[in-house]
């Protein structure tokens, strides 16, 4: 019953992520999970290592695809996991660990954009200077898609973060709709119009970002339906 | 495939992947586990002190019991208490649940299902909603974004309202007031009813589903002389003047809708166990000698939009459970003195699902079994067979 963040990876709902699965690991069922999931929220410190060992690099990642490049990066996934250390005497086992995770994440990532609003923001990379670090040296190839990634994380963080959550969660943490609504606490429709505008939005900045924009004119046609189309 | 899906695809693989790998973990553990060693010796502190604090209590109990099993014994009486005397300070409640993923904190400290909630303390509710539960009087919710401050626990439950919002489903009393909320100098006083009570700033707004309170200043001692608002009732005023700026609208379009909050029986050990005694349909149907819950129903008269008491929740075994813990609340108490009763009422249902028989085991004084079955075989359950209700009270 109970699934890891990897194990959300594997694709579930939507064709592209499907294409895309061999470029990711999906991590085997790990049969002892409940059981550790109980001894550390029974206070067990030695079973709460293990649980923050096995998530916590799916959880730095997906902070830092739903926050972007920060100073306070590794705060948060601090803070992620002194959440599930308070919280997890409240899991009751109704929803996968893993969605409890997310949902636990999400939360943290939303509480520190809020608090950080009211705090003055040191960039940590300069938006769109299209130039690449020392230590980005490699092929060319390599080095062109790094900064193409590069950009296109600080578009998604151009979204507003209700878009932006729902966006990560589905297009790159490969998630159905229906499990990001248990996540955000929203109607799945909801969340599918969500992903429909954020879909159209980023097209659109796709267009006025120089590092994307060999891509856009080439590639063209931003073609994907309402969401009542979707799926 | 488009442009999006080409920048996709490769974000899939690669945004966030080499960031996740260079954390510093070593960092990261070392403050995660600090905080979590912090927090443990906090709580084992905040648990430790609360023990200590109940320890009079406990050892005046376990003087209480032995007193009033000597006297029984002494008057050959048949019939064993459950009561369980205890003397200090009344407590206001019990956290029933934390529902949230944010914080719920008690006095600073996180709170935790179970924690007893005393006098002067404070709870706050950060991404989380607080249930607290006072067995046979009133079941509470404090709304995320919420702080309130316990004030009074003698009799009345009084909680002082620093921001957001407390919902609470009150057990009706006979007399006097079972709930209220004071926000800056105002108050709303329940006998028994369901209502919320939310502040924005100094603007207070009360939605009542059921039942009646009063909406006035705050006294400095006794039962408060204020406005009476009826179900289904919206009132809003301002809480520095309160007098001038109250008014109330009786459409039910205006008034909120209530939220469940089911009152549940979380175990509790008691303090003495008793062999349980097979309470017959005849005993249970005695004339009662408190009145029961219908009759105090019945004393509120129409301001009670549910009609009879226990008919109105839909739910039986949370009805029959607030039933019995009110006719619980009616026995006379010693000022000063703990009622703590834990039980569970055994139903045998016809095939229509009306109760043939009813135990109480173990089992509770004679005048409580009486009121108790003025309510009980007034309930149909949906089925038929048998149905057990754990009843927890404490007084």
């Amino acid at each position: 019953m109970l699934g890891t963040l990897a194990e959300l990876i594997a694709p579930h709902a939507y064709p592209d992520a499907a294409h895309d699965a061999g470029a990711r690991k999906v991590r085997p069922r790990m049969p002892d999970e409940e059981r550790l999931i109980a001894r550390a929220a029974a206070g067990e410190t030695a079973a709460f290592r293990q649980l923050y060992e096995r998530h916590r690099a799916d959880v730095a990642r997906l902070v830092y695809r739903m926050l972007g490049n920060r100073s306070d990066f590794e705060d948060v996934i601090q803070e992620v996991f002194v959440q599930v250390y308070r919280s997890l005497k409240d899991f009751r086992g109704q929803a996968k660990f893993s969605t409890w995770l997310h949902r636990v994440t999400v939360n943290v990532v939303l509480m520190h954009r809020r608090s950080a609003r009211s705090r003055p923001v040191f960039a940590d990379e300069p938006p769109g200077d299209g130039l690449l670090r020392s230590d980005d040296v490699g092929p060319d190839d390599d080095a062109e898609r790094r900064e193409r990634v590069r950009a296109f994380g600080r578009l998604l963080a151009r979204l507003a973060d209700k878009k932006r959550i729902v966006f990560v969660l589905h297009e790159l943490e490969g998630i159905a709709p229906g499990e990001i609504a248990r996540i955000v606490g929203a109607p799945v429709l909801t969340v599918r119009t969500r992903l429909f505008y954020a879909r159209r939005e980023l097209e659109g900045m796709l267009r006025e970002e120089p590092s994307l924009a060999g891509i856009a004119g080439i590639e063209g046609g931003f073609s994907k339906g309402h969401p009542e189309e979707d799926e | 495939m488009s442009a999006l899906d080409k920048v996709l695809r490769e974000a899939r693989e690669d945004l966030g992947v080499e960031q996740a790998r260079s954390v510093d973990w070593e960092a990261i553990d070392k403050g995660l586990f600090e905080r979590i060693t912090e927090e443990r010796r906090v709580e084992r502190a905040r648990f430790a002190a609360r023990g200590f604090r109940r320890w009079p209590e406990v050892a005046l109990a376990a003087a209480g019991a032995v007193v009033v099993f000597a006297l029984a014994a002494r008057e050959g009486k048949r019939e064993r208490t459950l009561d369980v005397a205890s003397a200090g300070d009344e407590i206001a409640g019990s956290i029933l649940a934390i529902e949230g993923d944010g914080q719920a904190r008690v006095d600073g400290a996180p709170a935790v299902h179970g924690l007893l909630l005393r006098n002067g303390d404070v709870i706050e509710a950060r991404g989380a909603q607080v249930t607290v539960e006072r067995p046979g009087k009133l079941t509470l919710r404090v709304e995320s974004g919420s702080r309130v401050t316990v004030t009074h626990t003698r009799g009345t439950l009084v909680l002082a309202l620093a921001e957001g919002a407390v919902e609470a489903q009150v057990v009706p009393v006979a007399s006097g007031e079972a709930f209220a909320v004071d926000v800056d100098g105002s108050r709303v006083a329940v006998h028994g009813t369901h209502l919320r009570v939310a502040r924005d700033g100094q603007h207070v707004s009360v939605d009542l589903n059921e039942g009646v309170v009063s909406v006035g200043q705050a006294p400095r001692i006794g039962s408060m002389l204020g406005t009476l608002v009826t179900a289904p009732g919206h009132a809003e005023f301002v809480a520095t003047n309160v007098v001038a700026t109250l008014s109330v609208t009786h459409d039910r379009a205006a008034v909120r809708s209530p939220v469940a909050l089911g009152a549940t029986s979380q175990s509790r050990p008691s303090a003495i166990v008793l062999p349980p005694a097979v309470v017959t349909k005849s005993e249970l149907s005695a004339p009662p000698r408190s009145p029961a819950p219908s009759a105090i129903t019945a004393s509120h008269g129409d301001a009670h939009s549910g009609g009879g008491g226990v008919a109105a929740d839909v739910n039986p075994d949370h009805a029959i459970a607030a039933a019995v813990r009110s006719c619980m609340a009616e026995r006379p108490r010693v000022e000063n003195v703990t009622v703590v009763v834990r039980t569970t009422l055994r139903l045998e249902l016809d095939d229509d699902g009306s109760v043939r028989a009813a135990r109480f085991d173990p089992p509770v004084a004679p005048d409580v079994n009486a009121c108790a079955a003025t309510s009980i075989y007034k309930v149909r359950f949906p089925h038929g067979g048998t149905e057990a209700i754990p009843i927890d009270f404490e007084n």
